[in-house]
């Protein structure tokens, strides 16, 4: 289970990072 | 003709003709260097996971699953994955915004310094001729191996494959193949998962059956095997032994040559960001599949020697003929793959970096050509010279491999973080920060090489090599001030071009973010219920039986 939540955690925590920094560099999106 | 030389033929040919196909495209130094800086993503993605992962993932450490430390390995991949994703976002984007011709040039042109951009250049040259030997070296296993060839034969062809496109087309031709082989070895491995898990009697049979494999315990616990007979001798080793080894490779994905010099022929900064979200879930998912494949085939075969020929068993013995050779094929395409890279990186060093004999006139020549035969002769040079070592020298894949790969992480690993995030970084500091890294790192290793020590994990020569880059480069920059050039070549690079702000490319970045959120999620619960879940009843079967056993 660890290794089953490792992964995805590595997953969704960077994609939820990198939303955050795009978002933050390259300015506001309509969406937000 | 058996199908395994005819298969190995035909998939040579076909990078040859796609690089001459590219090659055509060629008229300009950048065009070569660069690939004229207009790639998608879809080809950074697939140079970039093609160039990283070489013959060593579907040998050394398919063997190493094999044996029973698939898990190490994932949990490795987790660690270094993410090198990715902050490589990119805190380094990658500010080089492509450099506009340098390669790496080192970068430095240059940041700390206004020929000697930074000499000693980089040396750096690679050495490094990556050390990589490009170990990956020519075990390509030339496989096709002895699968054809019979002698060794000589073996080595010529190999050079001959992946140098004739390199030397042609340059950056153009490289992307391009290394995007078709990041497809060919993506895929059949993904087949021959199927083939395996099938042979082995099914998925959640497979499960069950890995699960209380009496002969390798713990073959896929969450830890592996562990215990007196293995390296790892408790969970907790393993565990850590994975975590350091994956951050150190984690620097090795952020900052070394090879990957990020990828992101100089992007055609923006947004493919810079979502090719390194697309390579981070590939790599994720390739080596989990391939891993996992490996680990299965103790099930049909449990005596494969040696372990590292564990894939080339499955493509002679499991796959069926066609789809043998192609797996085949595709082994070899994670070799050149990464070996046409290192060519190519190594040739604009020495001609670009080190010799400055692209230089005259530009990007031009005095007669206007493009200025490109000091590169292509270098390549040449460097490539006979990898026959010659090659040929000549005892093979030592495995340490060459895990010696001139991290080597960067050492000596180049603070300095680029710093060139763009520091506001102290002086020149002084950043050139002796780089010599001390790769000093201390080739030192270390030297010893270990030697049998005079034997580096504890924590002391391992990549983290140390960084520690101590990272003290140097402080304490020198501390005692001098940043000039003005390198005040405001930083600020430029900060400056944000108003065209990356396009909110059409914004929002397609975005959606990469959202796939890896949504990626996450459905792979944990796919793991859950197909891995953690079944493991977990099959141990506790076990134990119950055991228990009444003894009773």
């Amino acid at each position: 289970m660890m290794l089953a939540i490792a992964y995805g955690a590595v997953l969704t925590a960077s994609g939820l990072w990198i939303w955050r920094r795009v978002l933050k560099d390259y300015g506001a999106d309509e969406d937000e | 003709m058996n199908s395994f030389q005819l298969g190995i033929i035909v998939s040579l040919l076909c990078y040859l003709a796609i690089g001459w196909y590219a090659g055509r495209r060629v008229k300009h130094l950048e065009d070569f260097f660069v690939a004229g800086r207009n790639a998608p993503t879809i080809l950074i993605l697939g140079t970039l996971v093609a160039s990283f992962m070489s013959t060593n993932a579907f040998m050394g450490e398919a063997g190493m699953s094999y044996m029973g430390h698939a898990p190490l390995v994932i949990i490795m991949t987790c660690f270094n994955c993410v090198g990715y994703i902050v490589g990119a976002v805190f380094f990658g984007r500010y080089l492509r915004r450099s506009r340098a011709l390669t790496v080192p040039a970068f430095f240059r042109a940041r700390f206004d310094s020929r000697r930074i951009q000499s000693l980089a250049g040396v750096s690679i040259v050495a490094g990556l001729t050390a990589y490009l030997l170990a990956v020519t070296w075990g390509m030339a296993l496989i096709i002895t191996e699968v054809t019979g060839f002698s060794e000589t034969v073996a080595i010529l062809m190999v050079w001959a494959s992946y140098t004739l496109f390199t030397l042609y087309s340059g950056s153009r031709g490289v992307i391009l193949t290394d995007t078709a082989m990041f497809l060919l070895f993506s895929g059949i491995i993904v087949v021959a998962s199927f083939f395996i898990v099938d042979a082995a009697g099914g998925w959640f049979h497979a499960i069950k059956s890995l699960a209380t494999y009496a002969e390798k315990p713990d073959l896929i616990a969450w830890h592996g095997r562990v215990g007196p007979e293995v390296y790892w001798k408790t969970p907790l080793d393993g565990l850590f032994w994975a975590t350091i080894l994956g951050i150190a490779w984690g620097i090795v994905v952020a900052v070394s040559p090879w990957q990020t010099s990828r992101y100089l022929m992007a055609s923006n900064e947004h493919v810079v960001i979502r090719s390194a979200c697309g390579a981070l879930i590939a790599m994720l998912l390739l080596y989990l599949v391939t891993n996992f494949a490996a680990t299965t085939v103790n099930l049909i075969n449990p005596s494969i020697e040696p372990p590292e020929s564990t894939m080339i068993w499955v493509a002679m013995n499991l796959l069926p003929t066609a789809l043998g050779a192609i797996l085949i094929c595709g082994v070899l395409a994670a070799g050149l793959s990464s070996a046409s890279t290192f060519l190519s990186l190594i040739g604009f060093s020495l001609s670009h970096d080190i010799f400055e004999s692209t230089h005259g006139g530009g990007d031009q020549s005095a007669t206007g050509k493009p200025n490109l035969r000091a590169a292509r002769l270098a390549m040449l040079v460097v490539g006979g010279s990898v026959i010659a070592l090659a040929l000549l020298l005892p093979r030592n894949i495995y340490w060459l491999t895990h010696f001139a790969g991290p080597l960067f992480a050492s000596s180049w690993g603070v300095v680029a973080f710093m060139s763009i995030w520091s506001q102290s970084l002086t020149e002084p500091g950043a050139f002796w920060g780089m010599v001390a890294g790769f000093v201390v790192n080739v030192a270390m290793n030297a010893f270990s090489l030697a049998g005079v020590v034997k580096w504890p994990v924590l002391a391992d020569p990549i983290l140390i090599g960084v520690v101590s880059s990272y003290v140097v480069t402080r304490w020198l920059s501390n005692r001098g001030q940043m000039t003005q050039h390198e005040d405001e070549y930083r600020a430029l690079l900060h400056h944000m071009p108003v065209s990356e702000r396009e909110t059409a490319a914004v929002r397609q970045t975005l959606v990469w973010a959202k796939v890896m959120v949504v990626m996450g999620m459905v792979i944990a619960a796919s793991l859950a219920f197909f891995y953690a879940l079944p493991y977990q009843e099959a141990v506790r079967t076990l134990a119950i039986q055991g228990a009444g056993a003894l009773n």
